[in-house]
């Protein structure tokens, strides 16, 4: 049974987390996880977004079977749009590669009727073997101007972790054609390890 | 910004003898994170998405036989921090089976399949956060050793993997399930990652003894529980919302 923090607090502790391990069912990453831009069965409107990257461990090696999910505003930076899910799940194949099809989040407020945003972003959970608690992330996008006043990236006083947060404007043979492709990579430890967000 | 002290409730992110840890446990750092309106939502699942007979992973089709094993149930609730209830958290659940084999194809292990087990398995949290899944109770399994750093003779107790959805981006939740008494979970790396005894003991199911007969029961369940409790919304900046 779930146990009080401390007498007199009236909190429950969190149930702690363990990893996934090696063998999370393949049945649960359905391929309309990885494309959010038509995973209501129809296209949403927006800017098409192609987002693949290669995820490597601390030896720089490739990190298989780690498995990535997201989360989004709509393009109307609205997280309640009954037309657009903003929920997405893809693994890494046996090279360390992922790809998953979206369209660009709009920005939103940092609260409801505050006029200070968050530049267009979408916030990544990785979870897996080896992996005793998730990994949080975010990917920003490339030569966005509300990239210079996001809040996230203001509070990351390291120019070099703030970069690793920026996406690469790239190119990919299987993007849908429309969609740009950007590409962001991620290091899950080590010296190049990506900028990891306290949970 | 002051490094925040360990909690003790929740694993460690680096495990000798788990060489995987050490390889994917993130930098030497983590950085401040802004709380935002992705935080204070998520994904909601629609009552119809799940299938009723998903809950049963002990047999591939309501009709088919049951896989090989002693009957469990697993119930229990789903809570926030301040112990109300999280209606419509979607539960994935998966393990192996009773003889020690995941249906998985990165599973080598010459332990033999079960073709009546199903594997995995989904339930959605009714209004008062209860869910019940029935399965066969898994069989601990020896750890491949192949790795470099490999703890030897490391055996995983029986145990249930869990992934939670609560209803926010936050609130998301990946654990495992112990089975009580068992000899191996003293000796478990995963498990006794958690400094604290009482998170520990928390991953640990509750055999919930029969009150009734058992005449006419046939092939009846035994009966484990635990509650969950997920990250509440009050660590946003959204409260009340």
């Amino acid at each position: 049974m779930a146990h009080r923090r401390k007498p007199g607090k009236r909190r429950l502790v969190p149930t702690a987390h363990q990893t996934t391990g090696p063998f999370f069912p393949a049945q649960f990453i359905r391929p309309a996880d990885r494309d959010l831009a038509g995973g209501t069965g129809r296209r949403t409107p927006g800017e098409a977004h192609y987002v693949y990257g290669h995820v490597c461990d601390a030896d720089a090696k490739p990190a298989v079977n780690v498995i990535i999910e997201i989360w989004q505003a709509s393009p109307a930076g609205r997280f309640d749009d009954p037309d657009f899910v903003g929920w997405g799940r893809t693994w890494t194949d046996r090279d360390g590669f992922y790809s998953f099809t979206t369209v660009k989040p709009g920005p939103y407020p940092v609260r409801p009727g505050s006029n200070r945003w968050f530049a267009p972003r979408i916030s990544v959970r990785l979870i897996g073997s080896g992996l005793m608690r998730p990994l949080l992330t975010c990917i920003y996008f490339p030569g966005e101007t509300l990239n210079e006043t996001d809040p996230q990236l203001a509070a990351i006083r390291s120019s070099v972790a703030r970069k690793r947060l920026i996406a690469a404007a790239a190119s990919h043979a299987s993007a849908p054609s429309g969609a740009k492709a950007i590409r962001f990579d991620l290091c899950l430890g080590g010296r190049n390890a990506s900028t990891f967000l306290e949970e | 910004m002051a490094t925040k002290r360990q909690d003790r409730t929740q694993p460690l992110r680096r495990i000798a003898g788990y060489p995987n840890t050490l390889k994917r446990s993130g930098g030497a750092r983590f950085w401040p994170r802004v709380l935002s309106l992705a935080d204070a939502t998520g994904p909601a699942f629609a009552p119809g998405s799940v299938a009723p007979d998903e809950c049963d992973l002990s047999r591939i089709s309501p009709e088919a036989p049951r896989a090989l094993g002693q009957l469990i149930t697993v119930s229990g609730r789903v809570l926030d921090e301040f112990g109300r209830p999280v209606s419509g958290c979607l539960m994935e659940m998966w393990h192996a089976n009773a003889a020690g084999k995941y249906i998985h194809h990165n599973d080598p292990s010459p332990v033999p399949a079960d073709r009546n087990f199903r594997g995995h398995g989904r339930v959605l949290t009714d209004a008062s956060g209860r869910f019940r899944f029935r399965t066969i109770k898994p069989g601990g399994y020896a750890v491949p050793e192949h790795e470099p750093g490999a703890k030897a003779g490391w055996w995983r107790p029986p145990h249930l993997h869990f992934s939670l959805f609560g209803g926010d981006f936050g609130a998301r939740l990946i654990t495992q399930m112990f089975f009580p008494g068992e000899p191996l979970n003293g000796l478990d790396l995963i498990l006794n990652s958690i400094p604290d005894h009482a998170a520990r003991d928390r991953l640990v199911l509750r055999f919930v003894p029969r009150r009734s007969s058992n005449l006419g029961q046939g092939d009846a369940p035994l009966d484990y529980t635990q509650d969950f409790v997920l990250r509440g919304r009050s660590e946003t900046p959204f409260e009340g919302r």
